[in-house]
């Protein structure tokens, strides 16, 4: 039996079991009703007041943060990070609106004007849609997060929204473009999702793909809770640029409460090809052609080993698995613990990782001796420099924080480690509430690791930053 | 007028006159009946009450939050932070047993368990975001030392409960809960709720300052206050799925 259909008939199936546990809790609801002499049917309804009680909801911030980077003395690190400033200044304003002129219908937008030092101003739209919610059902248009996964970091199960910032997994910055409907009822959902690729933008205006070039992704997911457990089971297809192909992925998501601790797992089913359409964390495209065209020939023979240094990758039609296992506790005094265990079928093995660096300083030593060539940009191109490209088999994520600390302070501790080559990341931050709207962050970040690791690649001894907001 | 509407009749005198019975009579109710009234009086099915809690520690520090809270039929109550403003947009889900939590900038439903503190203050989630007593508690009369007052003994029907054994003081007079005390399941009375400044919002009267003692740490305590109330008045039952708290 195809993975296809025995999504289907989870899909299928779920909704009817939950409906099924929905109809005898109403059977014993009527039975206590029969008992009291009161008809649930009979019972006035209560009035329904419009959804957010004001027309308008709004909401933002007012961000400005100064970041330093202390780079790797070594010559690798050096290239990793050799377009990345020092200093960087980085100011945000962002304006979260919610117009609702009826109970169902409402328009949101949530847009941000940034400015950062070594890139200048932009507008970003994190989400800005239309949403229409009558009865069990609600569709919207635009852009919109969207995002059935239940893990507290990263997602493997999400494979519509853009990648999520790596520093801050916790936190979807910006939706997809969607056209989504779904209906909702006390105990399932099921809901469908067409979303055209955006190629670029600018100013925060989308430039969608071509038509020749059709590349959209969709979903189509279920969601039940039975026996107290939240499942999320959905099916993507992904369609390549120029209409090349199609494949489908498979994902499931699931959380449950058990006395204090909430547990929650994920997981993806994909073609590696799918995987590389993603551009996100899941993939990892190395190319065997560094060495080709632009390069003056004493350089190309310089790179001609990175096509055999580049690591062998799995082949496009291989099934790859993306899962992740995690748990988390919350005290009394607002402490929580978090654990979460994350696995990438396709990510580097120990000796991937060393090819890789191999390919670095091969491109370091000739970027030393063609002091003219951007190499730099051809290492992004390849996602070399890039943390979510080359992400690791095994990663351990613990985390720890103590919200409001003697109701001023919030600090939080984050222990990235690699379970392959025993390479860390440890986050140290401290949230400090210095009235209610203001709040000060400060953080830092240690990598540690020798150059051909997972955190010793990222090319930093440390990095810290300063962050003031105001919220309103 | 036919037998129907006779029978309309009597039904309603008896429906109303139970309503505007003296509470006096409290004492002839049987001990579910009475704590029956008690959660229409503090868990009216279908409401909307904006409140405000805050948290004082031992230290000294307080904290405020202000918060609007949906209550749909028996099963449902969803929670939306409005104060301070970092915390706009946190939204929790109550459903039968279940509790979620989302926060704007992650879009994820978060599984709650309900015995955990709220914001780090004294009230647990369910403490906030409770259904009814009667669905969660069994309950007798016990005997009370002060003849004004009409004490119940509430047993956990099960484990899920933040506490296992609760104790609660009604005035005799007014039925108007005066005094809760909260048990573990060892036996250990760790918190105590008292009621007070009772307030008559759009024609439903209710105690308006509830105050949670932590017998635990001593001198913290945590104040929630009710700023307004409109009972009948809720959400559309489509704001009260997992889906929609991310929304």
């Amino acid at each position: 039996m195809s993975p296809l259909i025995i999504l289907a008939v989870l899909v299928v199936t779920g909704p009817v079991l939950a409906y099924a546990q929905e109809a005898t809790m109403s059977v014993t609801d009527d039975t206590a009703a029969v008992g009291t002499g009161v008809d649930d049917a009979d019972a006035p309804q209560p009035e329904s007041i419009p959804s957010w009680r004001d027309d308008w909801r709004v909401r933002g911030y007012l961000w400005s943060e100064g970041r330093y980077m202390d780079f790797a003395g070594d010559s690798l690190g050096q290239l990793v990070a050799s377009r990345m400033p020092e200093r960087q200044a980085y100011f945000e304003g962002n304006l979260d609106l919610r117009w609702s002129p009826q109970e169902t219908v409402a328009a949101n937008l949530d847009a941000s004007a940034l400015y950062l030092t070594d890139t200048g101003a932009r507008l970003w739209l994190r989400e800005s849609n239309v949403e229409a919610n009558p009865g069990d059902w609600r569709f919207v248009l635009g852009k919109s997060r969207v995002t059935y996964s239940l893990s507290a970091g990263l997602s493997p199960a999400d494979l519509l929204n853009p990648p999520r910032d790596p520093a801050q997994p916790e936190i979807q910055a910006e939706g997809a473009w969607m056209a989504l409907a779904q209906m909702a009822r006390d105990n399932w959902a099921v809901s469908a999702i067409f979303s055209p690729q955006v190629k670029s933008d600018t100013d925060g205006l989308p430039q969608f793909a071509r038509a020749e070039a059709a590349d959209f992704r969709a979903v189509l997911r279920g969601y039940v809770n039975l026996w107290d457990t939240d499942l999320n089971l959905m099916l993507y297809w992904l369609n390549a640029p120029q209409n090349t192909g199609c494949c489908q992925a498979y994902a499931l998501s699931t959380a449950r409460v058990i006395g204090r601790f909430e547990l929650h797992g994920e997981a993806t089913v994909a073609r590696y090809d799918a995987l590389g359409l993603l551009g996100s964390a899941q993939a990892l495209a190395v190319p065997t052609d560094m060495s080709a065209s632009g390069l003056p020939p004493a350089a190309a023979a310089r790179l001609a080993g990175l096509a055999t240094e580049a690591p062998q990758r799995p082949a496009a039609q291989d099934w790859q698995v993306l899962g992740l296992l995690g748990g988390r506790y919350m005290s009394d005094s607002n402490q929580m613990a978090l654990l979460e265990y994350y696995y990438n079928s396709a990510g580097l093995t120990v000796a991937d990782r060393q090819s890789v660096a191999r390919m670095i300083w091969m491109l370091q030593s000739t970027q030393r001796a063609y002091p003219d060539l951007d190499l730099a940009s051809r290492m992004d191109a390849a996602g070399l420099r890039n943390r979510d490209g080359v992400l690791g088999r095994h990663l351990l994520v613990a985390s720890w924080t103590w919200a409001e600390l003697r109701d001023y302070y919030t600090p939080r501790l984050v222990w990235q480690q690699s379970l392959d080559d025993g390479s860390f990341m440890a986050f140290a931050a401290l949230d400090a509430r210095l009235a209610d709207p203001v709040l000060l962050t400060l953080g830092a970040a240690v990598p540690v690791g020798a150059m051909d690791t997972e955190f010793g690649m990222t090319g930093l001894d440390w990095r810290g930053f300063g962050r003031l907001t105001f919220y309103f | 007028m036919n037998k129907k509407m006779w029978m309309s009749l009597v039904l309603m005198f008896v429906i109303v006159g139970s309503g505007q019975r003296p509470v006096e009579a409290a004492a002839e109710d049987t001990a579910e009946a009475l704590l029956a009234r008690i959660d229409d009086t503090l868990f009216p099915e279908n409401v909307t009450f904006d409140w405000e809690m805050t948290s004082k520690r031992a230290d000294g520090t307080e904290k405020v939050y202000r918060v609007t809270t949906y209550k749909r039929g028996r099963q449902d109550a969803r929670s939306e932070f409005t104060f301070p403003p970092v915390e706009k947009g946190r939204v929790m889900l109550r459903k039968g047993d279940q509790m979620w939590m989302a926060m704007p900038t992650t879009k994820k439903p978060i599984k709650l368990s309900p015995r955990q503190s709220l914001m780090g203050g004294d009230f647990d989630n369910t403490d906030v975001m409770r259904l009814n007593l009667l669905d969660d508690y069994s309950v007798r009369f016990t005997d009370s030392s002060d003849p004004s007052q009409v004490v119940l003994d509430l047993k956990a029907r099960d484990r899920s409960q933040s506490y296992d054994r609760m104790v609660f003081y009604i005035d005799r007079a007014s039925s108007m809960p005066i005094r809760q005390e909260l048990y573990t399941l060892s036996g250990k009375k760790i918190k105590e709720l008292t009621y007070s400044e009772p307030k008559v919002f759009a024609g439903h009267k209710r105690p308006s300052v509830l105050r949670m003692q932590n017998l635990l740490t001593g001198k913290s305590h945590t104040t929630m206050r009710i700023l307004d109330l409109q009972p009948g008045k809720t959400l559309p039952a489509n704001k009260f799925t997992v889906d929609a708290i991310t929304q």
